[in-house]
C-alpha cells in the first residue's frame, strides 16, 4: 500500500489542462471583466467631462483640436455620402411611394429610416473608418514611448488630457455631422426627384410631410443617439491606446479590433436607443 | 496593503527607505535607500537608463516598489488618492530619459503644458517666463519646431526650461547632459542653486563620470549603482 502510494502521480490543480469548457468559460470571463472595466472607465470619463469646472485651458485646446480634426475634416464625407443617399434613397423612396399614390406618407418613411436608423449609423461608420485608427495609433505612440508617462510624472492625469477631450468631441462631432447628413440627404433627393419630374408634390408639402412624421421620441432620439454613439466610438480607440504598452506590433494588432468593436457598438447602440425610443 | 501609518523620519521631500525595483521586467532587482532634504542635491551615477527611469518612476509614485515605499511629504504614494497624487506632482520637474515630448506638438506647447494644465497663470505671462528660462539655457528663444525637427541639444535644453520652470520642489534629471554640449553644465548648476536656495531639491541621474567627480557640482550626496544596490559614495559635511 506504502509503495502504491510513493508511485502515484503527483497531480495539482495548477498542471491540468482547462478543457473545451474550461477555456470556452475562461475566455468569457475576459470578455466579460473586459466590457465591464470599459463601462466603468467610459462612465468616469463622462463624468468628468460633464462638469464644467473640470476643464481646464489644456482641455479645451484639445477638444477644439480634435473637434476640428475629427468633425470639421470629416465634413466633405459626410456630405458627399449625404448627397449619394438623397439621390440615391430618398429619391426612390420618393418615386415608389408616388407610384403607389402613397406621396403622403413619404415623411413617415424618412423619418422612419433615415432619420431614426440610416442618418445615425453612417455617419458613425465614417468617423470610425477616418479617425477612429488615427485616435488608436496617436494614443498607443504616446504610451509606447513614454510620452504618458512624462505627462503623469508633470502631474497632468491622461484621462484629463486624452481621453475626456477627445471622446467629447467627438461625440460632438458625430451628432453636428447627422444633422449635416440628415438635411443634405432630404434635401438633395427632394431636389432630385423634382427636377426629373419624379413627385410633384410642393417644397412646403414635402416639409410639412418629413416634420408631421416626426414624434416627441424622434426629436430625442436625434439628439441622444449620434451623441452615444459618439461617446464610445471615441473611447473604445482611446481605451484600446492607452492599454497598447508593449511594441508596435500590439499597435497594428489593436486596429481590427478597434474597428470591430467600434461597428458592433454602433449597432448595439443604434438598436436598443431605437428599441427604447 | 502597505503601512501608511509610518511616521516620517524627519522633514524630508521625499523619502525611500529601502525599497526593491525592477529596473526591466524579468530583470534583477535593485535596493534604493534615499532621503532627500529640502535644499539638497543628489547625485546619482548611473549608466543604465532603464535603471534611472525606474527609480524616478517610483520616486513619483507612478508605479509601486516590488518591496517598500516612497513617502512624499511623508505620505506613501500607495494612500494618497489619484487626484492628490496628481496635484503633487505639479510640483515636481523632470528630465526623463525617453518619452519626454508629445510628437505632434510642438516644443513650445510641450514646454508650456504642465504649467497651462496647473494654473491659471495668462499665457502671455506663461510664455514670457519660458522665454526667460529658455535663454538662460542658451536657446535663442522657444523652439517653435515639432520635437522630431528640433536638434537633440536644444531639446535636451528644452526639457530643463519645463523641468525648472514654475517653482518646483523637486527636480528629477535623467541625464539631462546627454546629448547636450558643454555650455549647458553651468546653467543647469545655476538653475539647481536657485531651487535648492528656496528649498527645493534636486535629483540628478548622469552616466558621466567626470560629473559624478565635479567637485564643482555642489551635491550633498553622490551614489552609483553598484550591482544591485545604491551605493553612496560620500556625503559632504
Amino acid at each position: 500500500m506504502k509503495k502504491l502510494q510513493a508511485s502515484a502521480p503527483q497531480i495539482s490543480v495548477a498542471n491540468v489542462a482547462p478543457g473545451l469548457l474550461g477555456r470556452l468559460g475562461d475566455r468569457i470571463i475576459t470578455v466579460g471583466q473586459g466590457i465591464l472595466q470599459f463601462v466603468g472607465d467610459l462612465t468616469a470619463t463622462v463624468a468628468r467631462g460633464l462638469v464644467p469646472g473640470n476643464w481646464r485651458r489644456t482641455m479645451r485646446s484639445e477638444f477644439m483640436r480634435a473637434l476640428y480634426r475629427v468633425g470639421f475634416n470629416a465634413i466633405p464625407a459626410v456630405a458627399v455620402s449625404a448627397l449619394l443617399v438623397g439621390i440615391g434613397f430618398v429619391l426612390q423612396i420618393i418615386y415608389w411611394l408616388g407610384v403607389i399614390g402613397q406621396e403622403n406618407s413619404v415623411g413617415d418613411f424618412l423619418v422612419l429610416i433615415l432619420a431614426r436608423e440610416m442618418a445615425p449609423v453612417v455617419t458613425a461608420l465614417i468617423l470610425i473608418g477616418r479617425s477612429g485608427t488615427v485616435i488608436l495609433d496617436e494614443v498607443a505612440h504616446l504610451s509606447l514611448n513614454g510620452q504618458i508617462r512624462v505627462l503623469e510624472s508633470h502631474g497632468v492625469d491622461p484621462t484629463d488630457l486624452i481621453a475626456v477631450p477627445r471622446t467629447f468631441a467627438i461625440a460632438v462631432a458625430v451628432f453636428v455631422l447627422n444633422m449635416l447628413f440628415l438635411h443634405l440627404a432630404l434635401w438633395s433627393g427632394y431636389l432630385g426627384a423634382t427636377l426629373t419630374g419624379l413627385t410633384a408634390i410642393s417644397l412646403l408639402e414635402f416639409v410639412e410631410n418629413v416634420l408631421q412624421g416626426m414624434t416627441l421620441k424622434d426629436h430625442l432620439l436625434l439628439l441622444i443617439k449620434p451623441l452615444i454613439i459618439g461617446l464610445v466610438i471615441a473611447f473604445i480607440p482611446i481605451w484600446l491606446g492607452l492599454r497598447t504598452t508593449t511594441s508596435a506590433l500590439a499597435v497594428r494588432q489593436a486596429m481590427p479590433r478597434q474597428f470591430v468593436y467600434s461597428l458592433l457598438a454602433t449597432f448595439l447602440i443604434g438598436t436598443l436607443i431605437s428599441a427604447v425610443l | 496593503m502597505p503601512d501608511t501609518r509610518t511616521p516620517p523620519t524627519g522633514n524630508n521631500i521625499i523619502e525611500a527607505r529601502r525599497i526593491r525595483l525592477a529596473p526591466r521586467s524579468g530583470s534583477a532587482m535593485l535596493e534604493v535607500d534615499l532621503e532627500v532634504l529640502p535644499g539638497q542635491l543628489h547625485l546619482i551615477y548611473s549608466d543604465d537608463p532603464d535603471s534611472s527611469r525606474a527609480i524616478s518612476d517610483v520616486l513619483l509614485g507612478l508605479c509601486d516598489a516590488a518591496q517598500g515605499e516612497v513617502r512624499l511629504h511623508g505620505r506613501a504614494w500607495a494612500g494618497i488618492p489619484p487626484r492628490d497624487a496628481y496635484r503633487l506632482r505639479s510640483s515636481i520637474g523632470r528630465v526623463a530619459s525617453k518619452g519626454n515630448w508629445m510628437d505632434t506638438r510642438p516644443v513650445m506647447e510641450n514646454i508650456l503644458l504642465p504649467l497651462r494644465h496647473h494654473t491659471v497663470l495668462p499665457d502671455e505671462l506663461l510664455h514670457k517666463m519660458a522665454c526667460d528660462f529658455a535663454q538662460r539655457f542658451g536657446l535663442p528663444g522657444l523652439p517653435t519646431l515639432l520635437p522630431g525637427q528640433c536638434p537633440e541639444p536644444d531639446l535636451q535644453r528644452a526639457a530643463c526650461v519645463r523641468a525648472f520652470m514654475g517653482r518646483p520642489e523637486l527636480v528629477i534629471l535623467e541625464h539631462p547632459l546627454e546629448f547636450a554640449d558643454a555650455g549647458l553644465l553651468p546653467p543647469l548648476v545655476d538653475a539647481i542653486q536657485q531651487v535648492r536656495r528656496r528649498q527645493g531639491s534636486v535629483i540628478w541621474f548622469t552616466r558621466r563620470r567626470a560629473v559624478l567627480e565635479d567637485h564643482g557640482i555642489p551635491a550633498d550626496h553622490r551614489y552609483r549603482i553598484a550591482g544591485r544596490q545604491l551605493l553612496e559614495l560620500e556625503t559632504s559635511a
